[in-house]
């Protein structure tokens, strides 16, 4: 009735092992190609077992191209417009205001945070605020590294998301739209709640 | 004795210490006057009775002066009535940019009360040697000529008699300060 049987009929040395169930072919065509070697059910579960090693590899290595990144409590300053219908010359600027997330990295491998952009804002730079005898400094990062399984945590008076030039009132209770470029994970979005 | 000894050193003397930077021995806070940014002129002698808080800073300052402004919004929001006992001020170390409208309007985002300061250069140069506060003009892009102004950007306390008592750095935490201010309102006027 099936293969087993109908190779036996032919007096072939049986390539397939009665166990085998799925061992099917036409007793016509060339065994020792077509049918998998001795014991073919142990066979096949080691070849499920190996497409499934390769698969889990596989995906395991996906896992270091992409790395997982994420960012939380993400908030931002309030912080007045100004600017707005204000006579031309060096006072007419907008205001300014500030990003603040913790950025997870439970991925494998470090990502790199490169660039932001908000809608509230003409332009998002990364900075870094430190002290140096005895003043409060500020100064632009090109870039914030996240290492691999670690986090960056953005603060005030350290590392922030520079809001340049407010579209509108940063107004506590709003939440703002941000996202963050980074090298490996591309564009992660978030929202920031103005406090 | 022994204990008697650690008593005295940690009991009566110490019991209410103040939590941010002390200065010792108090000195009489430099007055100054300088147009504030609710249209009139301030005189900082004027607020004696007061526990005056004095920053400095600038309106298009991203992190630090808007921490130090919300921080102290919440400073005096957590004193409740005792608030109003509580003035701060906050000088502008960039005169150019930072008109009356706009310190007032900067102000308003974090506490009506809040009074922003300016005045001529040669004024608040005097204000800042005064206090000793430095400042760094950095200009970020040349094309555009948008700067930067590092600065000192401790908190200083001035007590109900005029005298500066306390600086607290930034970053002091909110409940500290609220500890100082609390103290320095106990104090009798000199």
């Amino acid at each position: 009735m099936n293969g087993n049987q109908l190779i036996s009929n032919t007096g072939f040395e049986s390539p397939c092992s009665t166990k085998g169930e799925s061992c099917r072919f036409s007793p016509l065509e060339t065994p020792s190609v077509l049918c998998p070697p001795q014991e073919a059910g142990f066979t096949l579960n080691k070849w499920g077992f190996t497409l499934a090693a390769i698969f889990f590899l596989a995906t395991a290595a996906c896992d270091r191209a992409k790395p997982e990144i994420r960012a939380e409590s993400a908030w931002a300053r309030r912080a007045p417009m100004m600017g707005d219908g204000a006579p031309p010359g060096v006072a007419s600027e907008r205001g300014n205001g500030a990003v603040y997330a913790t950025v997870v990295n439970a991925g494998k491998t470090a990502d790199v945070l490169i660039a932001g952009a908000s809608e509230a804002a003409d332009a998002v730079e990364l900075h870094e605020s430190y002290e140096m005898s005895g003043m409060m400094m500020m100064r632009p990062a090109p870039k914030f590294e996240i290492p691999a399984g670690g986090k960056l945590e953005m603060k005030p008076g350290g590392y922030h998301l520079m809001l340049l030039r407010l579209k509108r009132d940063l107004a506590p209770g709003e939440k703002i739209k941000v996202s963050l470029t980074f090298e490996k994970a591309g564009q992660v979005s978030v929202d920031a709640e103005v406090r | 004795m022994t204990f008697a000894f650690l008593w005295l050193f940690a009991g009566p003397l110490h019991g209410a210490e103040f939590r941010a930077g002390v200065l010792q021995p108090p000195r009489k806070a430099p007055d100054f006057t300088l147009k504030a940014s609710n249209g009139a002129e301030f005189r900082l002698s004027r607020y004696q009775g007061k526990v005056v808080l004095l920053g400095f800073g600038y309106t298009y300052c991203p992190d630090v002066c808007p921490t130090t402004l919300a921080d102290l919004a919440l400073v005096r929001k957590k004193l409740g009535a005792d608030a109003e006992r509580v003035q701060v001020i906050y000088v502008t170390v960039d005169p150019e940019r930072d008109t009356v409208e706009r310190l007032r309007a900067y102000m308003n985002a974090f506490d009506k009360t809040f009074l922003g300061l300016t005045g001529t250069p040669e004024q608040l140069t005097g204000v800042r040697k005064g206090y000793g506060v430095s400042t760094r003009k950095t200009v970020m892009d040349k094309k555009s000529g948008a700067y930067l102004v590092h600065h000192s950007a401790s908190i200083h306390f001035i007590d109900v008699a005029g005298y500066l008592r306390i600086m607290a750095p930034f970053g002091t935490s909110v409940e500290d300060m609220i500890h100082d201010v609390k103290l320095l309102l106990q104090e009798r006027q000199r």
